[in-house]
């Protein structure tokens, strides 16, 4: 039959049959449980409303969660973002060779994806207190000056503690630069050659094209790729558990602590500080928004 | 002495010759337009005046200064792309102030000039757009202000017009003769379209394979091409294959039919040799004091200001071009058609 001549409701039921997979899932598995979330916080364990759960934002505990979690969530962005930021310039802007490349872009591909507990176990087995690579460097030494032997290389004997937010800082950063990676390859893929040498033309410096031109057009995408890699961290949980086994106060461990119950047991409460992350996760991303608008006028045009 | 000067550049790519040989002086305020298919290495060579190509061998001067290897931002050279390249993030006034701010120019300096600017290419009211609020002439235009405003020694231009509707590609075309006039800046021109070249230069490379194959005024290279692949590439040209029968008369023949022509007959290998005529050379009917040449007439067809006939002579297709007159009378297919050609609108290649 010409579809032209179609009747105009079968038509358009037809052309949003493909999207009803896409809204089923919403549904089920976002819509669903954020309702599910909301009601939650408000509700004691009897189900009667009540604005209860909300004085838990008063413990100290909490509040000392919250900033682990968001001094988690800036480091590892912005360092994995700076770094993230070099190697996709690598990528797409340096002189590396192909090989290199197709093998930088492949392990992107990868570690962003591999986090939660092999993660963790691959940091302990390497970064441990007997991982492999402390055992290296704790049988680093040299003869003292009395004869007895120094290994002054020792991690563990200098500060340094897988187990701590520096470990977490250490196992985050592993999946959060080949995010950044992954997202900001095509944004600089979309800087065109000509911009740089139309620059280079005028008598601009590299350093002045990069400030004046490629930065400011870069922006809004090295924003939302942080912001992307700010809440990847936020929401993160698995790493954490099983590297620090929850003896580090993480927001996202709190709640899982509040739902399993096996600690604190309030689920309430766990739907409380979930509903907390949402309103950090909404006010980053309205900051993200009216950044963008301060800065790239020109995207609104 | 010339202004700008290219002696025996070479330019190879993995070991590909991308442009041999290239020599070429300019004058001091002159337009010289690189003409040739994709390609031939005018863009190459384009490039290697701008900085952004090295030559593999070869030099380049401006004003008698060796600039071969000099960085781009050091030559102050100007340059117009194709794609525009403005940059998006800023306004039209930013974008024309860009090299004098990155120069360090003052405020009030840069303020000035980029108000010239704006009023030399008629955009005087927009200079707080965006590139993307303009249509493609305007942004073309804001380019060649771009380029023109940190006064260059030279300006390049990279195929500047091929991505303009048909319209604005002809007005842009003036616009940039008159402003290249006006600042009688020494430009070179890259296109592909012959009818740009022609109509807005001093002189004309025509390029093929990396190689210049003539140098010359428009007229020159339309009316006297030096080698085959000129007169394919510059125009439409009618090339029929012809033996020698008289040398020093300058006679030959087509077929069996005798052509004379006022040129001079020099020739290596007989069997390569062919009469070139341009199609509106040819002219209907027979006359005495011409040459005349009989076929068969293969197809008429109707180009609004031209009707192109196409007739069949001793094998070979031959083009003749008609101006559409109001008593034109045109011909029909497979009718026996003569057409004439003074001695002097032939040559041979």
């Amino acid at each position: 039959m010409n579809p032209s001549r179609r009747n105009p409701l079968i038509s358009m039921l037809w052309d949003w049959i493909g999207v009803v997979p896409f809204f089923v899932f919403i549904t089920a598995f976002l819509i669903f449980p954020s309702l599910n979330l909301f009601s939650g916080a408000f509700k004691d364990a009897n189900g009667n409303f009540t604005f209860t759960n909300l004085n838990f934002f008063t413990d100290s505990y909490v509040i000392k969660s919250y900033i682990t979690s968001l001094q988690v969530s800036v480091i590892t962005s912005v360092v994995g973002g700076i770094f993230g930021f070099m190697v996709a310039y690598a990528i797409v802007l340096g002189r590396t060779p192909r090989w290199m490349r197709n093998i930088l872009t492949t392990f992107s591909g990868l570690a962003a994806n591999f986090g939660g507990v092999p993660l963790a176990f691959s940091f302990i087995a390497t970064l441990g207190r007997t991982g492999f690579i402390t055992a290296i460097l704790k049988n680093i030494c040299y003869n003292g000056a009395d004869g007895s032997a120094v290994c002054p290389f020792n991690p563990y004997d200098n500060g340094f503690n897988l187990y701590s937010l520096l470990g977490i800082v250490l196992a985050y950063t592993y999946f959060q630069f080949p995010l950044m990676v992954l997202t900001i390859t095509p944004a600089l893929q979309g800087l065109k050659r000509d911009w740089r040498e139309a620059s280079e033309n005028l008598g601009a410096s590299s350093t002045y094209y990069w400030m004046n031109v490629a930065l400011p057009i870069l922006w809004p995408s090295i924003l939302g790729a942080m912001i992307l890699l700010f809440g990847s961290a936020f929401g993160a949980f698995a790493t954490a558990q099983a590297l620090t086994g929850g003896s580090l106060a993480l927001v996202t461990i709190l709640i899982g602590q509040q739902i399993r119950g096996d600690v604190l047991g309030n689920p309430n409460e766990g739907y409380a500080l979930a509903l907390g992350m949402v309103v950090i996760m909404a006010f980053t991303i309205a900051g993200y928004t009216l950044l963008k608008r301060r800065t790239a006028r020109w995207l609104k045009v | 002495m010339s202004f700008l000067k290219l002696t025996n550049v070479y330019k190879l790519f993995t070991e590909i010759p991308a442009v041999e040989d290239f020599n070429l002086e300019a004058e001091q305020g002159e337009f010289i337009s690189f003409l040739g298919p994709s390609g031939c290495g005018k863009t190459t060579t384009l490039r290697m005046v701008a900085g952004f190509e090295m030559p593999s061998s070869g030099q380049i001067t401006i004003s008698g200064k060796d600039l071969t290897y000099v960085p781009p931002n050091k030559r102050n050279v100007g340059m117009v792309f194709q794609s525009y390249a403005l940059f998006p993030n800023m306004t039209v006034a930013e974008n024309i102030g860009y090299g004098l701010k990155a120069s360090g120019k003052p405020k009030a300096e840069i303020k000035q000039r980029v108000e010239e600017m704006l009023e030399l290419i008629h955009l005087g009211n927009l200079g707080a757009r965006f590139p993307s609020q303009l249509s493609g002439g305007q942004q073309q235009r804001v380019a060649l202000a771009r380029a023109l405003a940190i006064r260059p020694q030279v300006l390049l231009l990279d195929e500047p017009l091929s991505a303009l509707d048909a319209k604005i590609r002809v007005e842009l075309r003036q616009e940039i003769r008159r402003i290249q006039q006006q600042l009688g800046i020494t430009t070179i021109y890259v296109t592909h379209d012959q009818e740009e070249a022609l109509s807005l230069s001093d002189r004309v490379v025509v390029m093929s394979q990396g190689r210049i194959e003539q140098v010359g005024t428009p007229a020159e290279i339309y009316t006297t091409p030096s080698t085959e692949f000129v007169a394919r590439f510059v125009g439409q040209i009618n090339l029929l294959p012809i033996h020698v029968v008289d040398q020093p008369a300058g006679l030959v023949k087509v077929g069996q039919q005798p052509v004379r022509t006022s040129r001079s007959v020099n020739y290596s290998d007989e069997k390569a040799l062919r009469l070139a005529i341009r199609p509106e050379e040819l002219n209907p009917g027979h006359r005495e004091d011409a040459n005349n040449l009989t076929g068969v007439v293969e197809t008429v067809t109707y180009l609004g200001s031209i009707v192109r006939i196409r007739v069949l002579i001793e094998g070979n297709s031959v083009l003749m071009d008609l101006f559409n007159e109001r008593r034109l009378r045109l011909p029909a297919v497979g009718e026996s058609f003569e057409l004439n050609f003074d001695t002097d609108a032939c040559w041979l290649l």
